[in-house]
């Protein structure tokens, strides 16, 4: 894309290549209703609601979703059935995946489920162990790669496609890694997930273990094995994670709506799209970003926070005087893309919001001209006056109720 | 019965060039300037901003922003206020404001310094990109010669002088090096580099600060520090943050709780939780803890009782043998 805007901008960020290891660009897996739904907060939605959630992500350019744990229950089990058959009967671009722990009573009765609906069923296929907690417990990885290597197969022979998480690979020696994924890989996994399960990762180290894996997938024969990456924010660093691992070569990336999840949760899926566009990596419609995660905010119980990147309230707003300054006279250029771009790093256009300018205790003349033009006040230099010196004295955001008061009356004491 | 060192396998460290063992990283706290600059915020009290000043001189970090003179009223009296409690309470914390290069926001700085009789540091900032000059309308040598002008001013009337560029992450590197070099040479102590828009990777953050340290270094600055100074607009203030330290940064601004302008800055006590990992500090984390719950009350912010779980957590990762078992989950 040639702009003129785009002499105006140095790209520190293209310093290094950020072309991706991989053909194709990165894909998204939503965890929203299998991870998001663990989270301490989190309440039960009907299965209207989480059919919903689906339609969102796939309006947002999200390709598969974790859609349950059919092994926790019955009620769960009809849930994940209602969900993928919802799936099908609307040709949501979407695919469901089921989580499964490596024994008959998880994996069957997603079996069961796909045999139903007449069309297979991923599922991401977990051990409940690692190689760290082999050495802990004394036991042999041996008997860990046989139980992978069993149950993979199992689920593989009964037609579903299965991708292989393995838990605490960001604490596991390579040579574990490589043993544990052999075996997965050679019963036919599909995929591999590497999971960050502690969330102790740092961006360098996902790097690197992403590129690991992708290596020792290369050696091992299995070049078309993908890759998925699934992180924790423990370190405030999943966002970051994430990224680094596509840059390593993972090709597909695990992400919450709003970051709900085990907790303090996972990477917010809305944060890896505008990433990812950023980035050049996937080309998301985010027209509808903002009801995807309004969606589930009412779904889990959890309120969108003010300073969420990109969906919160604060994501546009500013009651700065020096920004509002800046923005304003922007947009006296007549430049859109200037206003959305002179203090903001994510256009506010692609997720159908606009840069708002508020008056506060931080704002100079600026910010009320600026109220004062969009309330049909322009020239009252009166209200403009009795305005700005509330706002000095005031402790918070001005509303526009309160803006109003001022506007149109005098307020006691303002005969400075 | 005592659990076996598992041997863990530390993917994090590496010894490439991007990895620098143990940088010399300090913190700077600007809850009290930019952190009011959430539009979502109370602005705290006199009394409460006393408060959090204690709880966070209690953390450990080595500086804070006071907040910004050239405000007037209330903004430069908290100054002052904050300013005079340090001294009064013999705390460890160094105070800094913030200033514009004109002479309504250095000269009542001065004067606090002054009255107050101890040492002030201030941030000058600037703009510096080519899109705050034509959306200002700026000309290149006017920028040069007000930095000069008011760096030399605030140096010599006895403040410490941390240049900013504003949006120095979509700055060209040959404007930002002419800006530094001239601050530098006027006697700037410290230079500041800003992701204003919240716009940077960590692979971008890395670049920019070798960019400046090395040119820095080249033109004899090399006791000049470096500060890092980011928002969260992308997801990705706390892993600059780390980014920009590991390629030179010595100092890393974050705020209570992240809040600041748009959707805040790199959270302090992410900051704080991952150089504790690191071993780059050692903060008191139960100071911590009861710093964000004051300044979430004195903010009328909810603090997220999670973020404070998981800092525990966190902090026995490094503390004592970790305990497996119990941290290993059936599912991830």
């Amino acid at each position: 894309m040639t702009n003129p805007l785009d002499q105006l901008v140095f790209d520190w960020n293209s310093s290094e290549p950020v072309a991706l290891p991989f053909p194709g660009g990165v894909t998204f897996d939503d965890e929203t209703l299998r991870d998001g739904l663990q989270s301490p907060s989190a309440r039960h939605p009907a299965v209207e609601e989480k059919l919903a959630m689906l339609e969102f992500a796939a309006a947002v350019g999200v390709t598969s979703a974790d859609v349950g744990l059919p092994g926790a229950g019955a009620s769960a089990a009809s849930d994940v059935e209602a969900l993928c058959r919802g799936v099908t009967a609307a040709g949501l671009p979407i695919a469901p995946n089921c989580a499964a722990r490596a024994t008959a009573d998880d994996i069957t009765p997603v079996l069961e489920i796909a045999q139903r609906l007449g069309r297979p069923v991923e599922i991401a296929l977990f051990l409940a162990s690692s190689p760290i907690r082999c050495h802990v417990e004394g036991w042999s990885l041996d008997e860990l790669a046989q139980r992978a290597e069993r149950w993979v197969a199992f689920a593989v022979a009964n037609g579903a496609p299965v991708t292989f998480v393995a838990e605490d690979s960001t604490r596991s020696h390579p040579d574990d890694l490589r043993r544990i994924f052999a075996a997965a890989v050679g019963a036919g996994a599909t995929r591999i997930c590497i999971a960050d399960t502690a969330g102790q990762a740092t961006p360098l180290g996902a790097y690197r273990v992403a590129r690991f894996v992708r290596q020792a997938l290369t050696e091992l024969g299995a070049a078309g094995v993908g890759l998925d990456w699934h992180g924790h924010n423990d370190r405030g660093l999943a966002v970051a994670n994430a990224l680094a691992a596509a840059w390593g070569g993972a090709d597909r990336l695990h992400a919450t709506a709003l970051g709900v999840g085990e907790r303090v949760g996972n990477p917010p899926m809305e944060q890896l799209l505008v990433n990812a566009r950023l980035l050049g990596w996937a080309r998301p419609d985010l027209s509808r970003l903002m009801e995807y995660t309004e969606h589930a905010s009412r779904m889990v119980g959890v309120p969108i926070p003010a300073g969420a990147p990109v969906v919160g309230r604060d994501a546009f707003r500013t009651t700065t005087g020096v920004h509002a300054s800046a923005i304003i006279k922007a947009g006296l250029t007549g430049d859109e893309e200037l206003v959305d771009l002179v203090y903001s790093a994510v256009p506010a256009r692609w997720v159908g919001r606009r840069q708002e300018i508020e008056v506060g205790p931080m704002s100079g003349s600026s910010n009320v001209r600026s109220w004062l033009a969009s309330h049909g006040r322009a020239e009252d230099r009166a209200a403009l006056s009795r305005i700005l010196s509330a706002a000095k004295r005031s402790d918070h955001t001005l509303s526009d109720e309160e803006l109003q008061r001022i506007a149109v009356a005098p307020t006691e004491g303002d005969e400075d | 019965m005592s659990v076996p060192d598992p041997r863990a396998f530390d993917w994090n460290s590496d010894e490439s060039w991007l990895w620098r063992p143990r940088p010399e990283v300090t913190f700077l706290d600007e809850t009290l300037r930019d952190g009011l600059q959430s539009p979502s915020v109370r602005h705290p009290a006199p009394a409460e901003k006393i408060a959090m000043l204690h709880l966070l001189d209690r953390v450990g970090i080595a500086t804070a922003n006071v907040g910004y003179p050239g405000a007037g009223g209330a903004a430069a009296r908290d100054v002052e206020l904050l300013c005079r409690e340090i001294e009064s309470a013999g705390l460890r914390v160094t105070p800094k404001c913030a200033g514009r290069t004109c002479a309504d926001d250095v000269i009542p700085a001065v004067e606090i310094a002054q009255r107050v009789g101890r040492p002030l540091e201030i941030g000058l900032f600037l703009g510096s990109s080519p899109i705050r000059q034509r959306a200002e309308g700026w000309d290149w040598e006017h920028l040069l010669r007000l930095t000069e002008q008011w760096v030399g001013f605030a140096t010599r009337w006895g403040l410490s002088v941390l240049f900013v560029t504003e949006d120095t992450t979509r700055s060209r590197p040959e404007d930002v090096a002419r800006l530094y070099q001239a601050a530098v040479r006027s006697g700037a102590r410290r230079v500041g580099l800003a992701d204003t828009v919240g716009c940077a990777t960590p692979v971008g953050a890395h670049a920019l600060v070798r960019f400046v340290r090395a040119s820095l270094d080249a033109a004899g600055g090399t006791d000049v520090g470096l500060d890092w100074h980011g928002h969260n607009d992308r997801g990705l203030a706390v892993a600059n943050a780390l980014s920009a330290a590991l390629a030179g940064a010595d100092r890393l601004h974050g705020t209570a709780l992240g809040v600041g302008e748009r959707v805040g800055n790199a959270g302090i006590e992410h900051l704080l939780a991952n150089a504790l990992i690191l071993g780059w500090a050692r903060p008191d984390l139960d100071a911590l803890c009861r710093y964000l719950r004051v300044a979430g009350a004195a903010l009328s912010v909810s603090v997220d009782e999670q973020v404070l779980a998981t800092l525990g957590g966190l902090a026995r990762l490094t503390l004592s043998p970790p305990d497996y078992p119990a941290l290993v989950r059936a599912v991830c």
